[in-house]
């Protein structure tokens, strides 16, 4: 673990030359060979976020708790000048209600955050690292082996969660995201 | 009052008794001799000058009728101056023999006597003067017996008279004297069967009274001597113990006088290691002065170094605190990437070369990350190795201080050893000098010892001569007792 001077004067070095080399490449297009995801925790859980589905990161964002029909909703919060409300994404997945999640992602489909405690990354998955792992819903249904050979990760399926959303927002008689 | 009279009183009682005997013997004896020589001389005085008188009455009544015979024989005068002094001495003879006579029949036989020589020298002188004148000499003769004779005749009868009453005084005298005598002897006599008999009373019971103290106190010595020949037995027996005992202490003794010696030699070595010790100790002091002094400079430094510690964790900190934001601005930097690939996805063609740049831009957020990670964990590391540096900074100031005072103690214990060396020198020297007195007193001791072993020899010696001679006292004691009770004795 020690590192000498010497190793961080070359780690320096090594940065600057990467992110330099990384102007002299050509484009290349990033979806073209891969899918983009997001590496999450929840509740100490690795899952993968699909980047597509998602119109946005925070972190660190007020969120004003509101009533509402689901114990899932944490509240509202003020996301490029628009309230959304959050949903506590552990919660969602049947995890124990736990501290208050510190990142928050803006779906795409619908117009509502999903909260998360950690944020492990943004990592691009080759289509053969993606199988397909029968589950109990539909949110749930493909696993992902991570690049580093660091084990898998659970693919959520993020406009299927919001779907089941809205459908248990409706049948409260509560409010929506839209 | 018997038992209580000791020997000497009673034999001097009896003595005593037996001289006031003797004494009343010798005095009635005197008494009866002074009474016998008094008669005596009574006898002698008066009745024997009386008869020597008488008798020189005769002899002058001879002498005259001698001188007138030889004047009738020869007509001379001279004879008759002799008559005349034969006259003159018979009147003196009278007169001395009147002074003597003290009965009225003896003046009156004197006076018969003078009055007979009277007529007698009267008868004388006629025959003188007849014969004076021319007579014849048978004339003289008749005239001489008829005129001379018959008054010499009265003369002789008168003087015998007396004579004879003289003898008889004389006898009676003699009687009285003897009588006297022979009651005094009988006196004599009776006193000293008297004392005969006190004395032999006084040996009877004397020889009971001392025969049976004397048959006690001989039994008491017999006793004693019996216990005194078992005691000098024991006495015998104990010496021989003692000169036993007394040979095994001479022995001790000696082997104690090496051991005093060897103690010394002993003692001398010690002192002579104590010098050297107390040289160590001294020089030892030195050496834990010269190293407190060390501690003292180990002691500034590790508080400099706990100083500089101290600042290196404040700018660990302040470092930290730096990348803080670093990793803050690195993950800023990552959201904003991510959420311009985000946008970039969604602007088309042109987005595509946004999205590389944003990619780029996330890698490098990423490594900065990672960098700001591994920094955080050598800051980390720093700040765990000062403080474990200024822990143990602080455990070494702490076992310096201890270790300092410990050198204090240490010193002060060189300096106690010092005093303590210096202490036992003098304390082995002390015992050096003690057991060489000591080894002085054993020898004398020992010396002693065997003078005392020789007196125990003595001593069973004299122990066995006291036996034999407790021995010999019960034999004398059996003998005594047998010379004074045999019948005791024979009872035994």
């Amino acid at each position: 673990m020690t590192a000498g001077p010497d190793d961080l004067t070359g780690h320096a070095a090594r940065l600057r030359r990467e992110f330099d080399g990384g102007f002299a490449r050509p484009f290349a297009t990033a979806g073209s060979d891969g899918v983009e995801l997001l590496a999450i925790r929840v509740a100490g859980h690795g899952y993968a976020i699909r980047l597509a589905e998602i119109a946005g990161l925070f972190a660190d964002r007020t969120v004003t708790p509101v009533p509402g029909p689901l114990p899932e909703l944490r509240g509202l919060a003020n996301l490029r000048g628009a309230l959304v409300p959050v949903y506590d994404l552990g919660l969602l997945l049947g995890h124990p209600a736990g501290d208050a999640p510190r990142w928050l992602a803006l779906a795409t489909a619908r117009r509502v955050a999903l909260a998360f405690d950690g944020l492990d990354g943004h990592t691009v998955a080759a289509p053969d690292a993606i199988a397909m792992e029968p589950g109990e819903g539909r949110a749930l249904r493909q696993i992902v082996h991570r690049a580093d050979g660091a084990g898998q990760l659970l693919l959520l399926h993020l406009p299927s969660l919001l779907d089941d959303i809205a459908a248990r927002a409706r049948r409260a008689g509560g409010p929506e995201g839209r | 009052m018997a038992r209580e009279t000791t020997f000497a009183r009673k034999i001097a009682l009896g003595f005593a008794g037996a001289v006031v005997l003797t004494l009343s013997i010798g005095a009635v004896a005197i008494f009866a001799l002074r009474s016998v020589t008094a008669s005596k001389d009574a006898v002698i005085q008066r009745d024997v000058q009386l008869m020597v008188g008488a008798e020189r009455l005769r002899t002058g009544i001879e002498r005259k009728s001698s001188a007138s015979r030889a004047f009738l024989l020869g007509r001379a005068e001279r004879f008759v101056e002799e008559l005349n002094e034969g006259r003159r001495g018979f009147t003196e003879v009278v007169g001395h023999m009147k002074g003597l006579l003290h009965t009225p029949e003896g003046e009156r036989l004197l006076e018969a006597i003078v009055e007979a020589d009277a007529q007698h020298e009267r008868a004388r002188d006629q025959v003188i003067e007849f014969r004076r004148t021319d007579a014849t000499p048978e004339a003289v003769q008749r005239l001489w017996e008829e005129l001379t004779v018959p008054t010499r005749a009265v003369l002789d009868r008168n003087v015998k008279a007396l004579v004879d009453r003289d003898e008889k005084l004389l006898e009676e005298a003699r009687a009285a004297s003897n009588d006297t005598a022979t009651s005094a002897i009988e006196l004599v006599i009776a006193i000293a069967v008297i004392a005969a008999l006190f004395a032999i009373g006084i040996a009877v019971f004397l020889g009971r009274g001392l025969g049976r103290q004397i048959g006690t106190a001989v039994g008491q010595v017999q006793s004693s001597s019996a216990e005194l020949q078992s005691s000098a037995t024991e006495q015998a027996t104990g010496s021989r113990e003692q000169a036993t005992a007394m040979n095994e202490v001479s022995t001790t003794m000696s082997e104690l006088l090496a051991t005093s010696r060897q103690i010394a030699e002993s003692a001398q070595r010690v002192a002579q290691i104590a010098d050297q010790t107390a040289g160590a100790a001294r020089s030892g002091e030195g050496t834990v002065e010269l190293a407190d002094q060390s501690i003292g400079g180990i002691r500034r430094h590790v508080d400099l170094v706990v100083t500089h510690m101290l600042e290196l964790g404040k700018k660990s900190q302040q470092i930290g605190s730096v990348l803080d934001i670093v990793s803050e601005l690195a993950e800023q930097t990552n959201i904003l990437s991510i959420n311009a690939t985000i946008e970039a996805a969604g602007a088309g063609e042109g987005g595509k070369r946004f999205a590389v740049v944003a990619d780029e831009i996330r890698k490098l957020s990423d490594r900065v990350t990672g960098s700001a990670k591994e920094i955080r964990g050598l800051i980390d590391e720093v700040r765990a190795a000062v403080n474990t540096t200024v822990m143990a900074t602080e455990t070494m100031s702490k076992a310096v201080d201890g270790g300092s005072r410990q050198f204090g103690d240490v010193a002060g214990s060189f300096k106690q050893i010092g005093g303590m060396v210096m202490t036992t020198t003098q304390a082995a020297r002390e015992i050096e000098l003690s057991t060489k007195q000591q080894t002085t007193a054993v020898e004398q001791v020992n010396v002693a010892i065997n003078n005392v072993a020789q007196a125990t020899r003595e001593n069973e010696t004299s122990s066995s001569q006291t036996l034999q001679t407790a021995s010999q006292l019960a034999g004398l004691s059996r003998d005594l007792l047998r010379l004074v009770e045999p019948q005791g004795m024979a009872r035994a």
